[in-house]
């Protein structure tokens, strides 16, 4: 039923960076999955199943956003079965989405996803914050209650915030993103306010980067 | 930054996916170039709304016309609902976000009775007056529609008009009707609700008075217009090929209860069971050809990459051209690793090639309906299925390693004894020793066979519609009767619904206006969500009753005369009441009725017409 390009021999690793704004960021990791995983069947794209007995679309992202907050810096890995140009691969993908999932870029990829180790967020928030009170809180030890799979426990989160700038109602934050070292900046901006007497100020998180460990411009 | 009301509420509530709309397949219009805006609530949540076939269907129809712009709501959760009182913040639309009350229609899709606090508790979210009789000019028209129109009266204050059977059509021409007389400037409330009563299928309850005799029963109908029909006759598509058929579906980001594509095979039952309203209602039979519906399954596949097709009627094992059918199907979605899924099926039909089609379906069980534990019961209720069917159908799946097996009965159907309670048991002990004896059968796995059951509730446009609905008592003690016979058995497991539940479905399945009253008192003391058992509060309900001074035995557990006016027959839904009548001595009788298909059994329904129907045409 699907027109397809020649079988490659191998199937093709392909990297596609996309953008998760507007109402899709009241849409979670899982149900942003499920709503890929359609997109791929109707767009006609020949991806890659995961083997095994309940082959599945394979994809694999190199980090997530939670629940109310966006990106323009999202990464999804996949393989294709079949000849298709990045171009038409976009094109197809895109058509298959709304506007606010965005495909940014497709390409083969070089590097590998667990090379991210930073993100930057530009992190609005409903009122300025003081950049004076925001420095010097930084310099104190940060503990926040993080949530993890042995259940929530204090953690000093400092050691994982690389750099931090207020520029009226806009924070721009790099914080660590690597494999087993990996600051939620929602836990940040937890700390951060409470820190600040702020803790029932509105923000909104958007991702915008992500670098390698030598702080180059993750592809 | 600032953050606007909406975004604050969409962050504090659970599941903000419900309410954000934005999904992919929504139809987005200019609101200025439209004639007319039609808002289609669903009074439950996102998750089971968007799961409604008749919902998609719809909201396609009317998108199709370019000047009617057709959006959906769904009753939001209690969270949701909190922060909108809390903020008086009107409920919106998914599409446009616009308040509800902005509209020139409202549309409630009806599909089971325990939803109707939740219509009267949407109207209060969207501040659109309660009440029909206190709409002012500029509010929504408030329309009604689905399965429970076929006896809409207990919620007929609420509703400015009812939209009577298929709607696919009929929706479009009451918004043609509407936008006609806003053009040529002969629209008020009134006029438009007069001229709407005189469109076939459509029920203006406004324009029809009632009068009550003394021991509380109904007198008569009476249409306050000479020129509006006496009885309201349902609307069918004459032929389902030619209809129209969603192509696209809007995807929810988030999952809902049938997260897939539902192929819609044909339209009414060939069946007859005796309590079965929907059998009744759907009447005639009219199919579509195998090649229209593999094009539209393709179609679908396209359009929204669902890996699996459910193919959907009453009883799918009774299309005839169901080995076509799936065959052709076949040809293209192994490949594309989509996989089938047949509900409703029968027992008889339930053949090894079947099963090789279907045997993609990771699900690990089958589930079958005898509805009663023995062959006389099942006589009375035209179930034409009997114990032998039943095991080799079980066999069957066994055959092909299958291990579990869930069969679905009732409790408190006419002249039910404790016999036929019993059974029910005892055919559960049959499957599991069927499962024992089968030598394919894979032994190192115990089977499991669940029984689950129902408690019966008369409907109306059923045989059993004058039928009695047994106390709550009674029913719990046949519960019980059941209990104490299943208990002892190995690999069977009971499950029974609650008797509360049922008997309120029973008291609105054949109220009648009165009961409006009801609803009105119940939203006051802030009920809803009454299909959901977190919610429903029986207790609350019978102060409700009493405080309003409706007794609910009179509706659900009286015998209702022949002879009686009902409330339900103001509409026509095609079967006749002569049938009816026919069909219940029958049941008395104990004799079975055999299929539409096998002989005419004169219901009544071919003189609303249908293509592809074994109805002999013309009138009966």
């Amino acid at each position: 039923m699907l027109p397809k390009g020649n079988l490659l021999r191998e199937p093709r690793a392909i990297r596609i960076k996309f953008a998760k704004t507007g109402k899709l960021r009241y849409i979670s990791h899982l149900d942003l999955c499920r709503t890929l995983n359609s997109a791929f069947l109707r767009s006609g794209i020949p991806i890659w199943y995961s083997q095994g007995f309940n082959p599945r679309p394979k994809m694999v992202f190199a980090l997530t956003v939670s629940v109310g907050a966006e990106s323009v810096a999202e990464y999804l890995d996949i393989r294709i079965t079949h000849e298709m140009s990045e171009g038409e691969i976009a094109k197809r993908l895109q058509n298959a989405l709304t506007p606010e999932l965005e495909i940014l870029e497709v390409y083969r990829p070089t590097a590998k996803l667990q090379e991210v180790a930073l993100s930057e967020y530009h992190i609005y928030t409903e009122r300025p914050l003081n950049p004076e009170a925001v420095e010097a809180a930084l310099k104190l030890p940060m503990v926040v209650m993080v949530h993890g799979k042995k259940g929530d426990k204090e953690k000093d989160i400092s050691e994982q915030i690389v750099s931090v700038s207020v520029d009226g109602d806009r924070i721009r934050a790099c914080l660590r993103a690597g494999q087993g070292d990996f600051l939620n900046p929602e836990n940040f901006m937890k700390g951060l306010l409470t820190a600040l007497g702020e803790s029932e100020c509105l923000y909104l998180i958007r991702r915008v980067a992500c670098y390698d460990a030598d702080g180059q411009l993750f592809r | 930054m600032n953050f606007d009301l909406k975004d604050k509420i969409l962050r504090s509530v659970t599941k903000p996916g419900r309410y954000i709309g934005g999904e992919y397949g929504e139809i987005l219009k200019d609101k200025n170039a439209v004639k007319c805006r039609f808002a289609f609530a669903f009074p439950d949540t996102y998750e089971i709304g968007m799961s409604n076939l008749g919902v998609r269907i719809l909201y396609g129809a009317l998108n199709r016309e370019e000047d009617i712009w057709c959006e959906r709501c769904y009753s939001p959760w209690v969270d949701m609902e909190e922060q909108l009182r809390s903020h008086n913040l009107p409920m919106w639309a998914h599409e446009s976000g616009d308040p509800l009350k902005d509209f020139d229609f409202l549309g409630f899709t009806l599909q089971y009775e325990m939803c109707y606090t939740n219509v009267v508790n949407l109207l209060d979210l969207a501040q659109i007056p309660l009440l029909s009789a206190d709409r002012r000019e500029d509010d929504p028209i408030v329309i009604g529609g689905g399965p429970c129109t076929y006896n809409p009266e207990p919620v007929c204050d609420f509703f400015d008009l009812f939209s009577i059977g298929e709607g696919e059509d009929a929706l479009v021409e009451v918004c043609r009707l509407y936008i006609n007389m806003k053009e040529n400037g002969t629209y008020t409330r009134k006029s438009f609700l007069h001229e709407a009563a005189k469109l076939p299928g459509f029920y203006v309850p406004s324009l029809y008075t009632v009068t009550y005799k003394e021991d509380g029963t109904i007198e008569a109908y009476t249409p306050v217009f000479d020129d509006i029909p006496k009885r309201i006759t349902k609307r069918i598509m004459k032929d389902l090929n030619t209809s129209y058929y969603p192509e696209k579906v809007v995807m929810p980001y988030i999952e809902t209860v049938h997260d897939r594509i539902m192929l819609e095979v044909y339209r009414g039952c060939i069946r007859g069971c005796r309590f079965c309203q929907a059998g009744m209602t759907y009447r005639p039979v009219r199919e579509k050809t195998p090649e229209i519906l593999n094009e539209q399954a393709k179609k679908l596949y396209e359009a929204t990459g669902y890996d699996e097709i459910s193919l959907s009627s009453l009883s799918i094992s009774d299309y005839t051209c169901l080995d076509t059918l799936t065959d052709e199907l076949l040809e293209w979605t192994d490949e594309a690793k989509v996989s089938l899924s047949l509900p409703s099926l029968r027992v008889n039909s339930f053949t090894p090639e079947l099963m090789e089609k279907i045997s993609g379906v990771r699900a690990s069980g089958i589930t079958f309906a005898p509805e009663a534990g023995t062959q006389r019961l099942r006589d009375v209720i035209n179930k034409n299925l009997t114990e032998e069917d039943l095991l080799r159908a079980c066999n069957v799946a066994f055959d092909y390693g299958k291990n579990t097996v869930k069969l679905y009965f009732m409790n408190g159907l006419p002249t039910e004894t404790d016999d036929d309670i019993r059974g029910i048991a005892e055919l559960a002990r049959c499957v599991v020793s069927a499962y024992y004896k089968n030598p394919k059968a894979m032994k190192n796995r115990a089977p499991t066979v669940t029984v689950s059951v129902s408690c019966f509730i008369p409907k109306p446009w059923t045989p059993f519609q004058w039928e009695p609905q047994q106390t709550m008592e009674e029913l719990r003690r046949k519960q019980t009767v059941l209990f104490e016979a299943v208990s002892k058995m190995k690999h069977v497991t009971y499950k029974w619904h609650d008797a509360k539940t049922s008997h309120l479905e029973g008291v609105f399945a054949r109220g009648d206006r009165r009961l409006s009253k009801a609803l009105l008192a119940a939203h006051r003391r802030g009920l809803k969500f009454d299909s959901w058992d977190e919610f429903f509060d029986y207790d609350a309900w019978m102060a409700v009753f009493e405080e309003c001074g409706i007794d609910p035995a009179f509706y659900a557990n009286r015998t209702y005369s022949e002879d009686e006016v009902l409330a339900w027959d103001i509409i026509d839904p095609g079967v006749t009441k002569e049938f009816l009548k026919r069909e219940r001595k029958k049941a008395y009788a104990e004799i079975t009725t055999p299929s539409c298909r096998e002989q005419c059994s004169g219901c009544g329904a071919n003189k609303l017409g249908g293509e592809r129907s074994c109805c002999p045409k013309g009138t009966s």
